[in-house]
């Protein structure tokens, strides 16, 4: 029995089947998980190289390279990339695809404890897995008070909001380490003859707690513990340093300073220029974005005393008693906000609570918009089928789509596909396709029903009629999206969920159109013939017979005749034709439509990135920072301003860099888009303005606005290569390259050299005081960033005692090139006197790739100017033939020197879409080759693909956008529903050949027949996309070019498939005969005729 | 015919109209292509980045350098015990820390035993006197008794040659001869023995002189340990500490305090090696303590050790501070404010040759380079750096404390008044065009620090900015 049958003879399972659907769906809906972006395979290990005080010259020479020489040579791994600043580094290892992740990093492991020669003060090498994690929503604490009680309050939020269930990981910032730190006097430390190691040797042993053993009593076991002096600043300043033998003695706090206090790091927060502790909630696992966001911002409220706007089920929640039905009842969001409400721990005064950088918005915001877009786009679908159906059909669609809709959801619930920016954007893309397949059945039931045949045979014939078609259509259209899959890069891991998506919505809308339309249609239309029609009924079968009079005796014959017309002149149409075609890729190859790889649509949030000389002390960047914070709050649409001084993060990697005084992060929250008149391109202008001529000694300061898309720089191009002098005059070479283009601002490198070294080298001389270089160095070391004497556990964290030189005598330069040094033998030794001091220059970060030095240039575009446009120029041919890239090259013909970030994920994305492509037009030409039984009909199907995009070249140009990535992968998605109307009209054609019409009365035939689907598919998905093309919100500015796409490039198909395709077909006729003609010597019917007269009679 | 040569003529308008469009299409294509927008080239010195700069300047330096040492008191004293007594009293002034005038009594000891022994000696002295004057009395008759004996032997004498002449003359007896000169013999041995007793006087004399003498001389003794019995503060100062107690038996060569005096102190100062040839006896310093950082004190080397310490590299300078003005400025008199003896404290020495040097910021050097402005062009100067100092220089209007003194060689190309840029790290390169923005010299001079410029007076060094400065 097909389905088709059983659909229509078991009416109840299937009612049942759809109410299980939609039911699911729902349910579905509320469980399944929201995330920001699909969960991507971990595909890179990450291995940290700590080693506390150490340069990153030191590092590099000492540490990377080392390990980088011992990763290179395994078979798992793809690329190095290898960042190291002050105090340590860490190379990020690319495994190659298909290799197992855990396999790799065991590998990686094994290999790296393997080294043996490695410094002795650089700490455990470590190897891990690079799991993704998202930042979902930061809450800081803020207010003028000191940072311990910033650090307590931040804390107390911490346990609390540790305490729910469904939390994400909770990393706290802003916050320093505790530590207990023992500044040493110079002086005291020359008049005892005491070294700085020795000292902290000394405090190490006396603050040593060793287990003794047991003695094993008869009465019982007593452990013995030898006690280490208290872990508390009056215990160790009496710690004794010194003891003569004639009894005097020097205790620690004779020579030293002790204080309990935070670890020394230049490091400030701020929060709307006050001091602040944030946590930033990560997203782990299989939790979902939302529900995080709703519990932080439900535990925000109650901390702020403000009240819940609580929902139907926390309202019900409220009126159970307690018990299962109210906990149950109880959503996360109320357990937060009760939370919140009594908590244990009270805000100490002066300090506030806010939330911030809420990244879950974005999902909210694109749900919303899917909601409202689905639903918009709903009754505009169901108007139009209103209009040209019957209305219980009309109805029955209606609901299919819903059914459709709740039923994708149910399915990527089952397949634990998460609803994320991508998938609903597959979601919204679909939408009008998934009632293509229902219109054309219900279009093709409702026309046999016209034409006199009963309901349900009508039914039975119409949907048996078409559903190869209809499973042609399906099967081209998850065939289109499979170039998808193929897309390599971080766009490529990104896309690959929504042919996924795509797959699961036109199922369950093959299994609705195929199954359960069939059924409904044909029993509605049952009960309609049964029926007496009332009033109600007569108006509307009388506007029904008005319109299918309109419909059948106007427009198909206006149509018919039209064709009629162009099918004599069809070379000339299909001329005209190309050469609106030729005219419209004019308008592209020229440059009137600017082909931007990721649109810079406005944002909400602005990052900051400064960057003073290298060098610059923390204190002269806090004051440009609080600068650029003032011009900032300044501006009407800032909401809030985040400011974290001394250290800042990569916002494509969300690695944070060491910290470093001279660099400075700004995270400005700008209000609601709809919020406000100002793009965030005019606040940043406003911004800058203000600070004209304030702040003109920052060495570089960048502001980059978050769109929600892949972050980064719009032009980034990478140099790598052994020989550092070459790449850095690489680098000026590119910079000046860039810098050239009118419209390129803030060309910038992350080659962080300049930055001051003292070197101190010992001069032979001091062999013979008993120094060695490793024992100078401990004492400078142990001077500048002091020595471990004692760690231990306290308040969640480890603390360490930190020994060091006091203040003023490491502060200075001249401090330290002036100061002392104990001898073995005990004797104060000027450095000046066994070592030469020299100042150098080093770097301050040092980036590598595959084992070279690497420099990567950045550089952002104004509005007015895309950065592919620059970048084609850059790779276009120059003043001597080649591309002024291709002369830098030459010139440095050992150095790598290649697009990077935003260009890179292009190529990546360019790359592989075109075999993607390629395969899904072959897959597609097999499907319909199949379904035509032809060789040749495929090929005039496809055809209609490029003509597609003369509506949407002129689409995006009549409504003012430029051609995104996005937008291509719409025309991808067109290209299957462009195949579709064709598969339909030619479907139809071939059975009115079968039925021995000829050729041209054939295609008007055809064009009569399926004008009304053809036409209804297109305006209801058109329809479908819509209200997304007229939706203003930030959200949706970046779906627009591909909605653009679809939907005007459907439109032009839909007049090339009545107009073109006809022509097509009519002229691939004529070249046929044409072609018999000349082989056969004459035309088919004479040859016929021919063969009937061979023939023997009796045959 | 006409149905075929119109259908004819038909076909070729159509297909020339298709031709035409396609050709038609193709020119607007070729032209959209060749029209197409490209960015043109920017206006580099409308992009002149804006950097930072002054103006180079020469300025008189001194070279400064630092060491360590301990404070020694030029002048101190340890009042010791100087007889064998029992402590009877410590004056109310004695307390350790108290200053004390020069021979102000400190302690008072049991004076009975050394009262006594004056008393005895006083006895024997008289006792010796009078045994003296009896000597003078013997020698005076035992004198006039010679001349009677003297009388005598010439009479006797002359009777014997008489009587011998007498005798020769036979005018004698031989009786009378002989008795005559027993007589003459007597009168001799007489004479002889009283010159023997007269000669016997003188030593005797003597002796009873020098007994005399001796016991004057302990008289004077023991009225020297009767003095002796109230210890005195032998100078004026600040009493270190009292060791004695009352009725604490001493002994000669016993402690009883110290006492030092702090208006001249003495630091013998541990410097590197390298200075010597920058130093000179009466070259400024300043001291700071590391008991009290927070002042320091002004002195000068009055003398350099001739020999380096090979086990420290060192050369050791002995600088003077004198605080004899500061005792009565500090008033207490106690020696608060002053600079302890037994104090290790650090010094700076400021060289005594002041010249006129380039000075720049330390940052403005990088990689042996300073960058100046030529024409609003970027051009790099390369350079040696003499020596780094360390303080605050007003007049270049920069907020450094940091600098670099360049060596002056053929190859330094600077003038004044030329622009260097502040920082030689910044992101420009040697050619670039930039838009200079010269740093403000501001009137409000900050604290100055040590070695600086001659103008400016001697403050602070570097991390001691709220440092009170003792002259």
């Amino acid at each position: 029995m097909s389905p088709v049958r059983f659909g229509i003879e078991n009416p109840v399972p299937i009612n049942l089947l759809m109410i299980t659907l939609i039911l699911g769906g729902l349910v579905s809906g509320q469980k399944i998980r929201r995330q920001f972006f699909p969960e991507v395979e971990a595909d890179t290990a990450s291995v940290s190289l700590p080693y506390p005080g150490a340069t990153p010259a030191e590092i590099e020479e000492t540490l990377a390279i080392k390990v980088e020489d011992s990763l290179i040579d395994l078979d798992e791994v793809k690329d190095l990339y290898t960042t190291i600043s002050e105090g340590g580094g860490s190379i990020t290892v690319r495994i190659h695809e298909g290799a197992d992740i855990e396999d790799a990093t065991d590998e990686i492991e094994r290999a790296v404890d393997a080294l043996l020669d490695l410094p002795e003060e650089a700490e455990t090498i470590g190897v891990s897995t690079l799991e993704p994690r998202l930042p979902v929503i930061r809450l800081v604490v803020y207010g003028d008070t000191d940072e311990q009680v910033l650090k307590r309050a931040i804390r107390a939020v911490r346990e609390d909001l540790r305490s729910l269930p469904n939390m994400g990981q909770i990393v706290t910032e802003g916050v320093r380490d505790y530590e207990i730190r023992v500044d040493v006097q110079s002086h005291g430390l020359i008049q005892h003859s005491l070294s700085l190691p020795e000292v902290a040797r000394r405090i190490g042993a006396w603050m040593k707690e060793v287990p003794g053993g047991t003695v094993k009593t008869s009465t019982g076991n007593v452990r013995v513990r030898t006690m280490g002096v208290v872990e508390r600043e009056k215990a160790i300043r009496d710690v004794m340093i010194l003891a003569e033998p004639d009894g005097r003695f020097v205790r620690l706090g004779d020579i030293a300073e002790v204080s309990e206090t935070f670890v020394d790091e230049q490091l400030i927060n701020r929060f709307n220029e006050k001091p602040s502790a944030g946590l930033t909630i990560f997203k782990m696992g299989d939790q979902d974005i939302v529900n995080i966001a709703q519990m932080a911002r439900a535990y925000v409220l109650a901390r702020k005393g403000e009240p819940l706007q609580p929902s139907l089920r926390e309202r019900l929640a409220g009126f159970v008693p307690p018990g299962p039905v109210r906990e149950a009842l109880t959503t996360d969001r109320l357990r937060a906000w009760e939370l919140g409400e009594n908590s244990r721990y009270p805000l100490p005064g002066g300090t506030q609570i806010a939330v911030n950088s809420d990244l879950a918005r974005f999902v909210e915001g694109r749900l919303d918009l899917l909601l409202r877009n689905a639903t918009y786009g709903a009754l505009l679908v169901f108007a139009t089928l209103l209009v040209f159906l019957n209305w219980r059909v009309s109805m029955w669609v209606g609901m299919g789509l819903v059914t459709a809709v709740m039923g994708t959801v149910m399915l990527m619930y089952l397949l634990d596909i998460t609803l994320n920016l991508l998938t609903m954007f597959g979601l919204i893309m679909v939408l009008g396709l998934l009632v293509d397949d229902a219109i054309v059945v219900s279009e093709n039931v409702q026309a046999r029903h016209d034409r006199g045949e009963p309901s349900l045979i009508a039914a039975f014939n119409g949907t048996r009629e078409v559903q190869w078609p209809v499973v042609a259509t399906v099967l081209t259209s998850i065939v289109a999206f499979l170039p998808l899959k193929f897309i390599k890069g971080q766009i490529g891991d990104l896309l690959g969920a929504l042919p996924m998506v795509v797959a699961c919505a036109l199922f369950i809308s093959l299994v609705e159109s195929l199954m359960i339309l069939p059924s409904h249609i044909g029993h509605s239309l049952t009960k309609r013939d049964a029926l007496r029609p009332g009033r109600f009924a007569s108006w509307i079968r009388w506007l029904e017979i008005w319109r299918d009079r309109v419909v059948l005796n106007r427009i198909v014959p206006a149509y018919a005749g039209v064709l009629r017309l162009l099918l004599r002149v069809r070379y000339l149409t299909i001329a005209v034709m190309v050469s609106v075609l030729i005219v419209t890729l004019g308008m592209v190859a020229g440059g009137r439509l600017e082909f931007v790889f990721l649109p810079d649509d406005d944002a909400e949030t602005i990052v900051v990135d400064l960057r003073m000389p290298v060098g610059t002390p923390v204190a002269r960047t806090n004051t440009i920072v609080a600068k650029i914070e003032r011009a900032s709050r300044s501006q009407s649409e800032t909401k809030s301003v985040v400011s974290v001084i001394g250290q800042s993060i990569n916002i494509d990697t969300g690695q944070s860099n060491s910290i470093s005084g001279h660099v400075a992060q700004m995270f400005v929250e700008l209000k609601f888009v709809e919020e406000r008149d100002r793009p965030a391109d005019e606040v940043i202008a406003s911004i800058q303005q203000a600070l004209s001529g304030q702040i003109d000694e920052v060495d570089r300061i960048s502001f980059q606005q978050i769109t929600g898309g892949p972050a980064g720089a719009d032009i980034t191009v990478r140099i790598s290569g052994q020989q550092v002098a070459d790449v850095e005059a690489a680098v000026v070479d590119v910079e000046r390259l860039l810098s050239g283009f009118s419209g390129v601002y803030n060309v910038a490198n992350d080659n962080d050299a300049g930055q001051p070294e003292l070197r101190i080298r010992l001069k032979p001389g001091a062999a013979a005081l008993g120094f060695t270089n490793a024992g100078v160095a401990g004492q400078i070391r142990g001077a500048l960033y002091g020595i471990d004497a004692h760690v231990f556990a306290r308040e969640q964290e480890d603390i360490n005692v930190r020994v060091r030189a006091d203040e003023g005598s490491r502060q200075s330069l001249y401090t330290i090139e002036n100061s002392w040094l104990i001898s073995p033998v005990g004797s104060a030794v000027p450095l000046s006197e066994v070592a030469t001091i020299e100042m150098g220059e080093t770097y301050a970060t040092i980036n590598r790739v595959n084992r070279e030095r690497a420099v990567t240039i950045t550089a952002d575009t104004d509005p007015a100017t895309s950065p592919e446009t620059i970048t084609r120029q850059m790779n276009g041919p120059g003043l001597r033939g080649a591309s002024p890239m291709d002369d830098i090259r030459s010139q440095y013909p050992h150095l790598d020197i290649e697009f990077a970030g935003r260009q890179e994920q292009m190529h990546d994305a360019f790359g592989s879409l075109p075999i993607g492509f390629l395969i899904a037009i072959v897959m597609i030409y097999v499907i319909l080759a199949w379904l035509f039984s032809s060789y040749t009909q495929p090929i005039l199907v496809l055809m209609a693909i490029p003509f597609a995009t003369i509506g949407v070249v002129w689409g995006h140009l009549l409504l003012g956008y430029d051609l995104t990535f996005l937008s291509l992968i719409g025309f991808v998605a067109l290209s299957g529903i462009v195949v579709n109307d064709s598969l339909i009209f030619v479907k139809f054609f071939n059975t009115q050949l079968e039925v021995g019409a000829t050729v041209r009365d054939s295609l008007i035939a055809a064009g009569r027949a399926r004008m009304r689907p053809i036409l209804l598919t297109t305006i209801t998905t058109v329809l479908g996309l819509t209200p997304l093309i007229l939706e203003t919100s930030f959200q949706a500015r970046f779906l627009i070019p591909m909605a653009i796409s679809i939907a005007m490039g459907l439109l032009s198909a839909t007049v090339l498939i009545l107009i073109l395709l006809p022509c097509l077909l009519l002229a691939f006729d004529d070249l046929k005969k044409l072609a018999h003609l000349l082989w056969y010597g004459c035309t088919r019917a004479q040859y016929l005729q021919l063969l009937e007269g061979r023939r023997p009679k009796n045959s | 015919m006409n149905d075929k040569r119109s259908r004819c003529i038909a076909r070729m308008t159509r297909t020339c109209v298709g031709a035409a469009a396609i050709i038609i299409a193709v020119s607007i294509y070729w032209l959209l292509w060749q029209t197409r927008p490209t960015v043109v080239p920017s206006n580099a010195d409308g992009l002149r980045p804006r950097v930072a700069g002054f103006i180079a300047q020469r300025v008189p330096v001194r070279r400064q350098w630092s060491g360590f040492g301990t404070v020694e008191a030029v002048d101190s004293a340890d009042v010791s015990a100087r007889v064998i007594a029992t402590v009877q009293r410590i004056t109310d002034g004695t307390l350790a820390g108290r200053p004390v005038s020069p021979g102000q009594v400190l302690v008072e000891l049991d004076e009975s035993d050394f009262q006594r022994q004056v008393e005895m000696s006083q006895e024997a002295v008289r006792e010796l006197a009078a045994a003296l004057d009896l000597i003078e009395l013997e020698h005076e008759r035992l004198q006039q008794q010679l001349l009677l004996e003297q009388e005598n032997v010439r009479i006797s004498i002359a009777e014997r040659d008489r009587v011998d002449g007498l005798f020769k003359r036979g005018a004698a007896s031989q009786q009378g001869l002989d008795l005559a000169r027993r007589l003459a013999i007597s009168a001799e041995r007489d004479l002889i023995q009283l010159v023997e007793l007269i000669d016997r006087i003188s030593p005797r004399k003597i002796q009873s002189q020098a007994q005399l003498g001796g016991q004057r001389a302990r008289l004077r003794r023991a009225e020297q340990d009767l003095q002796r019995c109230r210890v005195r503060s032998p100078i004026g100062g600040i009493l270190q500490d009292v060791d004695v107690e009352v009725g604490e038996e001493l002994r000669p060569g016993m402690r009883l305090a110290r006492v030092v005096n702090l208006e001249r102190i003495e630091v013998p100062l541990r410097l590197p090696a390298l200075a010597r040839s920058d130093l000179a006896v009466g070259d400024e310093a300043l001291l700071s303590a590391s008991s009290d950082p927070s002042r320091c004190w002004q002195a000068s080397v009055v003398r350099i050790a001739p020999e380096d310490d090979l086990l420290t590299r060192t050369v050791t300078v002995f600088v003077e501070v004198n605080q004899k003005h500061l005792a009565a400025q500090f008033g207490s008199g106690d020696g608060s404010g002053l600079l302890a003896p037994g104090s290790f404290v650090s010094g700076i020495i400021r060289s005594h040759r002041a010249k006129e040097r380039w000075l720049v910021p330390r940052r403005a050097v990088r990689s042996g380079r300073i960058l100046r402005v030529d024409a609003g062009m970027v051009v790099s100067q390369p350079v040696d750096v003499d020596f780094v100092i360390e303080g605050d220089f007003v007049q270049f209007g920069l907020p450094d404390d940091q600098w670099a003194v360049l060596k002056e060689d053929d190859a330094l190309e600077l003038r004044k008044g030329q622009t260097l840029l502040v920082n030689g790290a910044a992101a420009v390169l040697d050619g670039d065009k930039v838009e200079v923005v010269l740093v403000e010299v501001s009137d409000s001079r900050p604290p100055h620090r040590i070695g600086l410029d001659d103008e400016a007076d001697v403050s602070s060094s570097h991390g001691q900015a709220d440092r009170s400065i003792i002259p």
